[in-house]
């Protein structure tokens, strides 16, 4: 392949031409009359271009006598004419009102939205800025169908977690960011301003370029670019928010006089006087009333006909609803690109974000858990020893740490026009990260299970430098009826990791100048470090062939090569073939275009790798520490042997996806909707299974193998309509939804306890999730309550557990055995949501525009892991307060117990996590051009805007949408920092 | 001319392109570029390769003699399945293990799968000596002392193996077939303990001949005392005697002068040690701690460890009543050892009556006993895999089943002239087989080796039968029921 690409190159070598003519002219608009820049002018045989001016005028020298130019425009019919001989060629270009050129971003290229076989949506920078957050991601919840943006917590500056069309792997299941062409993890240090769109690719088709890192799913971010204004002078835009952020609900739990009620109930005679007991509200201590959020953004933009270039510098600053936790950060961005020559351009896109942050005291189950009956303070000021966990007040208050990160990603690109359709492309992309972190824990003494003797410090820092050589040739082709173009590169990738950590105790002074670690021999320093290189070679190509804008083929094919891979499985091969069909193209839809402007069929097949996996576990390590004690003096002495024997056939997941879709768009585009089923299968899953013990592994080991298989199905949609009313009203409704099904399908070769997973810890022993064949990933999994054991009559003849009394939950005997015991756990819950949705509305007035957002999901359980783990006595929910008194009273809620069988992992601690929120609402009001021109500005709006003003949900905690980065243990509330509600007021000036 | 510029310009670019792409693709097709083993860890690929990493994979294999699991899976359960043990510990502690005295337990409980797992554990260090050093260029008397202390603990741990389970797989390398079926028992004597111990013995340097710093590694002696133990087990006594008389002869070794002695501190390394699991009571695992006696030691105040393997009744019926061993074996409520009273465990009842009969009373198993006040001295505590008294028992048994009484008789009675009992004199063979094995349980007692050498000498259903042993079944531990599921291989032991 490689001599074949030289041979084009330096086959070129020998073109020469020689008469030249130069043509100019001028183009526009040909219903308004107004000039068009922009507009690309070919030149057909003599393969030259250029692009209008601002005032739509052009000039190309051209070689070839009988040429024919090009004129092709966004949004325009393209037109071609014969040069004839003419040296002007003014021409007026016809707006194209099937917008059948408008292009979307896909990987490595754009492509005609008309001609995409894949399942994509792109979502713009106007809805990107929607939501005050520091992840551009946050402002995806509920606008791309299929996709799920969860909160693992609250925590200012923390990233939500994301998947696509279900969970495919019980290892790493976060989605692929491209950014301008760089691979990143996570996308939380771009400012959402600095952001033209985000295109999530979803489908085989669409994801088959990323190979082995496509199958959860790919978002392509793309970075503002300058553009060309219509004066021809530079843009300056700035944008400022100022927002208020406000915890949206407390948990019901219980006061202090009806904590001391119950308690009396466990412990009779506790509470002496329940009339005067102290009613302590932990919630209203431990959040501030509100925290304030601030984001400014400017920019400098502008593009002359041969450069453009985009600079954007923004400040953002969050602070918690826990006291002493935010994030802040500075944002840099740096996009130009310039046109050397006719046919070279090269170009640089650069971010850089400095941040720190001071991450929460972990105090929100310490709140849930402290007794009501408690007060904060002693007499004396001091922080008061508070029964049920400790004083949430004191743990914030010696809570000590910063995070400092700089982060870095960006990419020096050059491309060149050769032949006719042919263009190279070199792109060096690189991200960097630096980041270091400071805890500190002083001396102190609130009571005896809340004190630390020793000061406490701890230090780490990591690095990450990635680099990304990616080399592509592009090719394009109109032929009559056919469009053909194609792409093939290679492209090698390096990432690099190194981290330090280290820690002592006992510092001389609490001071925060004296938290470093000291030098010199300290018997309480321990220090870590760890490294990992990763590198990825590939080959890609793709093709994409349109016959007669009716039929549409699309074929991808990606080989990569990862170290990550066991050495006997060094290269996997990841490809996908579409095809679509353009139905309103058709002959026989003739006379029907006035009312259908689209309408298409898709199909796709392929398939895609997962490559975050366990892949160190391909290796068999040497372990230090395999020391031996030898001498008359006991002398430990170094030794050295093999851990856990390696897999070397170790490799990524594979997923397998058919997607079918639809679009149509009727009565004059204004309504559009795209449907798609899809099914995708995950084979392949990394899994530990335990050995047979002669392999000499040791108890309790396992080791990684390419094993299990699941399944995610599901339909998307997604319904738009637009109308502008005559009387200056417009508005929009759009509406979409996606459902999921997620089965595993297979675990493990081998028998034993590698055939089902358990997980879900919650710190106490017990395990309430259970990966199985036949259920979704991480199901919930414990005893099933059917009510509440009356009497001594029904616990005598009800299966118990031991130690089970009157009163108790009832449990139900699943299997039937006529004895209660673990194998009568079984399912009762999952993460993964069955559907999520979204819907918004927004209408405008002349200056005014309104815009509601809501979203939800449906079907998503969590299990309540704060209120079922109690190792001492903590506070209650309220619905203890209606507990079991006698035969009758209550068949839900049990008696009051510290612990004991009420707190087995059951259906208990399930909840309803599906809750209808509205995301956003916002009012802003654009200035008129009047009142503009006088303070020479050329755009200006004002907006208030609310976000997640109102959530119905049953679930008794902060947030509904919880989701762990963890498959395996997803949607177990811990006592996460809540997610708050915003009130912004915000500005966008230009100018 | 304008244009011939271009022109050129064009050719150095589409030159730059295409060597651009030239190197990514030696970039991409270079194996090295998607080499990345992991940083700061060694892989088996490369290790050992230098004697400098031979002798870190010599001694990695001791380091496996101070886990936990390689002595029965953490508690001495073949203790508790003898005459001479129960459970111990207070009643709810462990109750699982219960099922060890009653002879209850099944092929799914969670000890012997440890126990199991561990012991291959142990071989696979083994293995990563025997296999790559030969490889290796250094020094041959060094490279042949290196093999002979693998193939040594290869023995120890398959000897563990065929005590326990009978047949079982027969694992020679690193690379062993995942569904391995069992060996006759048998074949893993003739093909790899004996043949391993006869090369050990001829390849390892006596006990006097290694320097003192390596006191702790596997020696000759300890190869022919381990080896005169193999052919007790197979009846091979003409050998079993010779080996031992090796040993006896070889003016290495004698008996403590005080038989407590050869269990304290200060017998560690001594003259009655023949091998024995050097450890320092700093914790387990890399720290060079061993958790064996912290299972077994002093429970409640003084606060040493779980209490688990308590002396029996019967244990100390057996002793005569002038034996100082008694006293020096079993620790005593009330006592005071080493300046530490010994109260005991609150959770523990002092005595324990079934029927009105006493059945067992708080005490504990002094030949773990570390003086100190922690739980952590008993981390501290060497493990006795061999000891000079057991091969003198060795060779007395051996002798007498050879028609040598009188032998016999000179070196049980070391044993008893230690202790300062009368000698024994009978010379009828059985009744002097049966005094021997009396004999044997008292100096061996809480050793691990009374119920082996029931079932080796077959008297384990008439002693154990009362206690739930079943003939034709608890001769051996059953394979684990895990491992059966993962190994479709196996085939588990009639009887289980």
């Amino acid at each position: 392949m490689v001599r074949t690409l030289l041979t084009f190159l330096f086959g070129l070598i020998g073109i020469v031409s020689t008469a030249q003519t130069t043509i100019t002219g001028e183009i526009k608009d040909a219903s308004t009359n107004e000039t068009l820049p922009g507009v690309t002018v070919y030149s057909n045989a003599s393969r030259a271009g250029t692009a209008s001016d601002i005032s739509g005028k052009y000039s190309l020298t051209i070689q070839a006598q009988d040429d024919s130019l090009t004129f092709s425009y966004i949004g325009y019919k393209a037109q071609t004419v014969a040069t004839a001989g003419r040296t002007t060629i003014n021409i007026a270009l016809l707006p194209d009102m099937k917008m059948l050129d408008e292009f979307v971003i896909v990987g490595y290229g754009t492509q005609r939205k008309s001609d995409l076989t894949g399942a994509i949506s792109t979502v713009g920078s106007e809805e990107i800025t929607k939501v005050p957050a520091s992840n551009p991601m946050q402002a995806m919840q509920g606008k791309v169908s299929g996709l799920q943006v969860g909160a693992a917590s609250g925590a200012p500056g923390s990233s939500p977690v994301v998947r696509l069309r279900g969970v495919g792997t019980f290892n790493d299941a976060s989605v692929l960011y491209v950014v301008d062409g760089v691979f990143t993890n996570d996308i939380n240090f771009l400012s959402s301003n600095d952001i033209e769109s985000m295109t999530v690719l979803k489908d085989a088709s669409a994801t088959a370029l990323y190979g082995s890192r496509g199958a959860n799913g790919v978002i392509v971010v793309t970075t503002k670019k300058g553009t060309i204004s219509d004066d021809g002078k530079p843009r300056f835009q700035f944008d400022a928010e100022y927002s208020i952020q406000r915890l949206n609900k407390k948990i019901d739990l219980l006061s202090g006089p009806e904590f001391a009620q119950v308690i009396n109930v466990i412990n009779p005679g506790t509470f002496n006087n329940i009339s005067r007991v102290p009613d302590t509200d932990w919630q209203d201590l431990i959040f501030r009333d509100s925290a304030p959020m601030q984001s400014y953004n400017f920019s400098l933009s502008g593009a002359s006909d041969k450069n453009q270039y985009y600079l954007g510098l923004g400040y953002f600053k969050q602070e918690g609803i826990i006291p002493d936790s935010d994030y802040e950060r500075v944002t840099v961005k740096i996009n130009n690109q310039y046109e050397l020559t006719d046919k070279i351009r090269a170009g640089l896109s650069m971010i850089a974000t400095p941040s720190r942050s001071h991450g929460a005291a972990n105090v929100v189950a310490n709140a849930y858990r402290a007794w009501p009956t408690e007060v904060p303070y002693n007499e004396d000021g001091s922080f008061a020893d508070v029964l049920g966990g400790g004083n949430p007040l004191a743990s914030i208050e010696y809570n000590n740490n910063e995070t400092n990160t700089l982060l870095s990603l960006g990419n020096l690109y050059a491309e060149i026009d050769f032949f006719e359709g042919f263009t190279a492309k070199t792109s060096l992309g690189y991200e960097v990260e630096y980041s270091s972190f400071t805890g500190f824990t002083p001396v102190f003494d609130v009571g005896p299970l809340q004190e630390n003797v020793s000061s406490d410090l701890s230090k780490s820092t990591f690095q990450r430098f990635n680099w990304l050589w990616e080399n592509t040739i592009a090719y394009q082709k109109e032929i009559k009826k056919h469009r053909f173009d194609a792409l093939a590169g290679i492209t090698s990738q390096q990432n690099r990791f190194e981290g330090l950590g280290a820690s002592t105790q006992y510092l001389i002074d609490e001071d925060p100048n004296l938290w470093y670690i000291p030098a010199g021999d300290n018997e309480f320093l321990t220090a870590s470090n760890g490294a990992e290189t990763t590198s990825i070679a590939s080959y890609l190509f793709r093709v994409n062939y349109t016959f007669d804008n009716r039929f549409l083929f699309t074929g991808n094919y990606r080989r990569d090569g990862s170290s990550k891979f066991g050495v006997n499985n060094r290269y996997g091969n990841f490809g996908s073939v579409a095809v679509g069909w353009n139905l309103m193209n058709e002959s026989f839809m003739d006379g029907l275009q006035r009312k259908i402007q689209k309408l298409k069929i898709r199909g796709s097949y392929g398939t895609v790798g997962n490559e975050k996996i366990r892949w160190d576990r391909q290796y068999t390590l040497v372990q230090n520490g395999q020391n031996v004690v030898l001498g008359p003096g006991e002398t430990l002495v170094t030794g050295a042997s093999y851990g856990v024997t390696g897999n070397p056939d170790l490799r990524w997941e594979t997923t397998e996806q058919i997607n079918i879709g639809f679009e149509f768009g009727v009565f004059d585009d204004r309504l559009t909707g795209e449907m798609d089923y899809y099914n995708k299968t995950t084979s392949d899953i990394l899994l530990d299974l335990q050995n047979p013990g002669h392999l000499g592994n040791g108890a309790f080991q396992f080791t990684t193998y390419n094993a299990a298989e699941v399944r995610n199905s599901g339909f998307e949609f997604l319904l738009n309509w637009k109308d502008d009313l005559k009387n200056g009203i417009y508005y929009e409704v759009g509406v979409l939804g996606a459902t999921v099904k997620n089965e595993v399908l297979k675990m493990g070769q081998l028998a034993g306890s590698g055939s089902t997973i358990s997980a879900g810890a919650l710190g106490n022993g017990q395990l309430v999730t259970l990966t199985q064949v036949g259920g979704p990933i991480g199901a919930f999994y414990g005893y099933q309550v059917i009510g509440v054991i009356q009497d001594e009559g029904e616990l005598a003849s009800s299966p118990t557990l031991p130690n089970q009394q009157v009163g108790d939950l009832k449990f139900a005997d699943t299997n039937g055995d006529g004895i209660l015991n673990e194998q009568d756990m079984t399912q009762i819950g999952s993460n993964i949501p069955d559907f999520i949705y979204g819907f918004n509305i927004n209408v405008g007035y002349k200056g005014f525009s309104l815009g509601l957002d809501f979203n939800g999901q449906v079907g998503n359980e969590l299990y309540n892991g704060k209120d079922a783990v109690r190792p001492n006595q903590y506070n209650y929910e309220a619905n203890v307060a209606d507990h079991w008194t006698g035969p009758g009273t209550s068949n839900t809620e049990p008696r009051p117990t510290a612990s004991g069988v009420n707190y087995n992992q059951s259906e208990r601690f399930i909840q309803d996590g599906s809750f209808f929120r509205l995301r956003t609402a916002t009012l802003a009001y654009e200035l008129p051009e009047s009142l503009l021109q006088k303070v020479k500005l050329r755009k200006a709006s004002i907006y208030v805007r609310g976000t997640n003003l109102f959530t119905f949900t049953e679930y008794t905690g902060y947030t509904p949408e919880i989701v762990s980065s963890n498959v395996l243990s997803s949607g177990i509330d811990m006592g996460i920092y809540p997610v708050t509600s915003i009130y912004s007021i915000g500005l966008n000036l230009s100018f | 001319m304008k244009n011939l510029n271009t022109h050129i310009f064009v050719c150095k670019v589409l030159m730059v392109a295409a060597i651009t792409l030239v190197l990514a693709t030696i970039h991409g097709c270079s194996k090295d570029f998607l080499d990345n083993p992991p940083q700061g860890f060694l892989t088996n690929a490369i290790f050992p390769e230098n004697a400098a990493q031979a002798q870190l994979a010599v001694n990695g294999m001791y380091a496996d003699l101070r886990q936990w699991n390689l002595y029965y899976g953490g508690y001495p359960i073949v203790d508790m399945m003898s005459d001479d043990a129960v459970k111990g510990s207070n009643p709810g502690d462990g109750a699982g293990l219960r099922q060890f005295e009653e002879f209850t337990f099944s092929a799914d409980i969670g000890e012997i799968a440890n126990w199991y797992t561990t012991l291959y554990e142990a071989i696979k260090s083994t293995h990563v000596v025997i296999e790559k050093v030969p490889e290796i260029e250094m020094d041959q008397a060094t490279k042949d002392k290196h093999i002979a202390q693998a193939r040594f603990l290869r023995a120890l741990h398959y000897f563990s193996l065929v005590r326990g389970f009978g047949d079982v797989p027969k694992v020679i390398n690193l690379t062993p077939d995942p569904g391995m079926p069992r060996s006759p028992k048998a074949e893993i004597y003739n093909e790899i303990i004996i043949p391993d111990l006869l090369f050990a013995s001829d390849n390892l340097p006596s006990k006097s001949e290694w320097a003192s710093a390596d006191l702790g590694r596997a020696t000759k002696g300890a190869a022919q005392a381990l080896l005169a133990k193999v052919y007790l087990y197979r009846g091979d006594f003409t050998n079993a005697e010779l080996m031992a008389m090796e040993v006896v002869n070889s003016q290495e070794y004698d008996l403590e002068f005080d038989f407590s002695s050869a269990f304290l501190p200060l017998g560690e390394f001594g003259i009655e040690s023949i091998f024995e699991v050097g450890a320092v009571p700093f914790g387990a695992g890399a720290t060079g701690g061993n958790q064996f006696a912290n299972t077994q030691s002093v429970r409640g105040d003084p606060n040493r460890g779980w209490g688990f393997n308590r002396p029996t009744l019967d244990l100390m019926a057996a002793y005569e009543p002038n034996d100082p061993r008694l006293d020096a074996t079993i620790i005593f409520l009330g006592e005071i050892l080493d300046g530490v009273p010994i109260i005991g465990d609150l959770s523990t009842p002092d005595s324990t009556f079934v029927d009105g009969e006493l059945t067992e009373i708080e005490c504990y198993n002094q030949k773990v006993w570390v003086p100190g006040f922690t739980t952590e001295e008993p981390f501290g505590y060497n493990v006795k895999e061999l000891r000079y008294a057991e091969v003198l028992l060795i060779a007395a048994e051996a002798m007498n089943k050879n028609g040598n009484s009188g032998g016999a008789l000179l070196q049980l009675n070391k044993l008893r002239q230690r202790v300062g009992i009368a000698d024994i004199t009978a010379t009828d063979p059985d009744a002097l087989h049966e005094l021997i094995m009396l004999e044997r349980r008292r100096e061996m007692a809480l050793e691990q080796e009374r119920f082996f050498d029931l079932v080796r000498t077959g008297m384990a259903a008439e002693v154990l039968g009362p206690y739930g042993f079943i003939a034709g079944k608890h001769e051996t531990f059953p394979i684990p029921s895990s491992e059966i599921a993962l190994n479709p291989g196996l085939v588990q032991t009639p009887g289980w």
